[in-house]
């Protein structure tokens, strides 16, 4: 089926909202925005063609308040939303109230946002496509008497997970049966203030894995093409600071194996529109399904640099005709990216910082993109998560892109608030990390 | 606002004809909404040398600034349609001079076909009604202007 476009509502805020806003003015689309007044000054404001103050800064009061945003996009005839990532993005409950409006969800299915918010689900979901998982339980946690019988046949280390879980909250190491002991029921009752339900599963902890993950985009009939790999393996507590795509954690045909997989889950799913698969690797290029990411991700732009397809307009034009524009065979990736992602920080407590932007200047030249809503005299507010920018380089291989990265670095200047390029320069400087010898504990293994 | 200078005219009468049949030659008297000082002149004439409302400034400069200060604004506190009655046929819940209460219905605000009605927050005249029956309000957008009862004006 069909559908006319000509109106979009930007249900977010920050780089993501200016992002989809870009995309919209490519395709003649006209946006509105919706903004809390935290926001009233940023630059997606301005830029939209039309923008709606909805709220106060707070997220529960604005950006996560349905019935506003439902509001403005009938009074606004607006034919359909756009949530960005994070806030709404992956609210079921959100998606099936746009349909009984008759606004089209940029997105996945109601279905498969219920589908895969429950990670104990979706990893049975993953067996039975015949996607790698880790050993671990298939059906919640009974009890503790259910935990500790589990934990004998997976063996320790493990971990304890929030089946609602996300964003690296609701998760436990556990490595004796004391401690299983010990942190069955915290975890239980962190899990409900959090997500609202105290469902947990088991998994066997896998250390010092990559951080890899696929690209998809399906037509929700079972079709699913893959837009390759990205590796996220820079992390600190579960927070991604540099992408890149390719991977360069596994051999050819290791990744092969990988994207497959993925592409598998995502028909199974009869997944619709773009989405991504996380899995975990360990050293011999093993690799195990994690999670389903139902929205765009942060780290996008490195899959648009190397396969020069834009993400957010296919988005748009899968929602659109309910068909893929492209065949498998027309993707392809050429080249290295990276994204860097500048944060407002202390260097030394990792303290998110909130103030007033004297002076940006973004860096520039051959290969070097930035995508940012920040702007000289431009004030961070505190309501909002603290990243500033994504500093994007693509080259034609990695030791390019390393070279380019650095020097695009070192021109980046922001006065006023603190960042934390020098943790990003001093990563990039790490000859294990030039090597491409990294895992989700490096930054604590070597620049800690 | 003319009944109340006409009974002000009618008190400062009666305290001239006082002040002549006492043979006072100066007065100066405050109420809490207005002050006058009358004196006789070298002609024996009684002379309104000063006069104004107690809440102003003796000064009198700014009179308009200061009564802008004084309006009280009710903002929506969300994104809706502005509706200024019940219903188009009924009669709107406020027009410009009236009285409004504190919790009093100045307009309704819909959202998702919810009518969400706005409750006046303070007590006073409706001075100007913002915005127009119909349109679309977003959050924080000024709806009414009130001058809060107890800031003069009966003088």
């Amino acid at each position: 089926m069909k559908h006319s476009i000509r109106r979009i509502l930007i249900a977010n805020r920050g780089e993501i909202a200016l992002r989809v806003l870009r995309a919209c003015k490519e395709m003649q689309i006209e946006s509105v925005l919706v903004y809390s007044e935290a926001d009233a000054d940023s630059l997606p404001v301005k830029y939209a063609d039309i923008s709606v103050c909805i709220g106060p800064a707070n997220p529960s009061l604005s950006y996560l308040n349905f019935s506003q945003i439902i509001t403005v996009a009938t009074l606004m005839e607006v034919d359909a939303i756009h949530p960005g990532y994070g806030f709404l993005s992956e609210n079921a409950t959100f998606a099936t109230i746009c349909q009984d409006y008759g606004l089209l969800f940029i997105g996945p299915t109601p279905d498969s946002l219920i589908h895969c918010s429950n990670k104990a689900h979706v990893r049975s979901i993953a067996k039975s496509a015949h996607v790698p998982i880790l050993p671990g339980t298939e059906k919640p946690l009974q009890d503790i008497q259910d935990a500790l019988r589990a934990a004998e046949s997976i063996g320790y280390p493990l971990l304890l997970k929030a089946s609602m879980g996300g964003g690296g909250r609701g998760i436990r190491r556990v490595d004796s049966k004391q401690q299983l002991m010990d942190n069955f029921p915290i975890v239980q009752r962190e899990s409900f203030a959090s997500f609202g339900s105290d469902e947990i599963y088991m998994e066997k902890l896998l250390l010092h894995p990559r951080h890899i993950e696929v690209q998809i985009f399906g037509d929700g009939k079972g079709n699913v093409i893959h837009l390759g790999t990205r590796e996220c393996s820079i992390q600190r507590k579960h927070q991604k600071i540099i992408e890149e795509s390719p991977t360069c954690g596994l051999p050819k045909e290791k990744e092969s194996l990988l994207v497959k997989a993925a592409v598998c889950l995502g028909e199974k799913l009869q997944y619709k529109n773009a989405g991504t698969c996380e899995f975990i690797t360990d050293s011999e290029g093993n690799f195990y399904f994690l999670e389903m990411n139902t929205r765009i991700q942060v780290e996008h732009p490195v899959t648009e640099e190397t396969t020069g397809i834009d993400i957010v307009k296919m988005q748009i034009q899968v929602a659109q005709t309910d068909a893929l524009p492209l065949l498998q065979s027309e993707i392809h990736q050429s080249g290295w990216a990276m994204e860097f992602r500048i944060v407002a920080e202390n260097p030394e407590t990792f303290v998110p910082c909130a103030g007033k932007i004297d002076f940006v200047h973004f860096p520039a030249g051959r290969g070097v993109r930035v995508d940012s809503h920040v702007y000289s005299g431009y004030v961070v507010p505190s309501s909002y998560d603290s990243l500033l920018a994504k500093m994007i380089i693509h080259g034609s291989n990695r030791q390019e892109v390393l070279t380019i990265a650095k020097r695009a670095l070192q021109e980046f200047t922001i006065q006023g608030v603190q960042t934390n390029i020098p943790l990003l320069l001093k990563v990039l400087e790490h000859p294990e990390y030039q090597k491409g010898t990294i895992n989700t504990s490096f930054l604590e293994q070597h620049i800690l | 606002m003319d009944n109340d200078k006409t009974e002000a005219m009618y008190q400062v009468e009666k305290l001239i004809q006082i002040m002549r049949e006492n043979s006072t030659k100066k007065v100066h008297i405050e109420t809490k909404d207005w002050k006058i000082s009358i004196e006789q002149n070298e002609n024996s004439q009684m002379e309104i040398v000063k006069a104004a409302l107690s809440s102003e400034d003796s000064s009198k400069d700014n009179a308009s600034g200061q009564n802008r200060n004084d309006l009280h604004i009710v903002t929506t506190p969300l994104v809706g349609t502005f509706y200024r009655a019940s219903s188009p046929e009924q009669e709107p819940y406020v027009e410009i001079g009236d009285v409004v209460e504190i919790g009093q219905v100045l307009c309704l605000v819909e959202a998702m076909k919810v009518m969400n009605e706005i409750h006046s927050d303070i007590e006073g005249v409706v001075t100007k009604i913002v915005a127009a029956n119909g349109d679309m309000v977003e959050y924080g957008q000024p709806l009414f202007e009130i001058k809060p009862q107890d800031s003069n004006d009966e003088a």
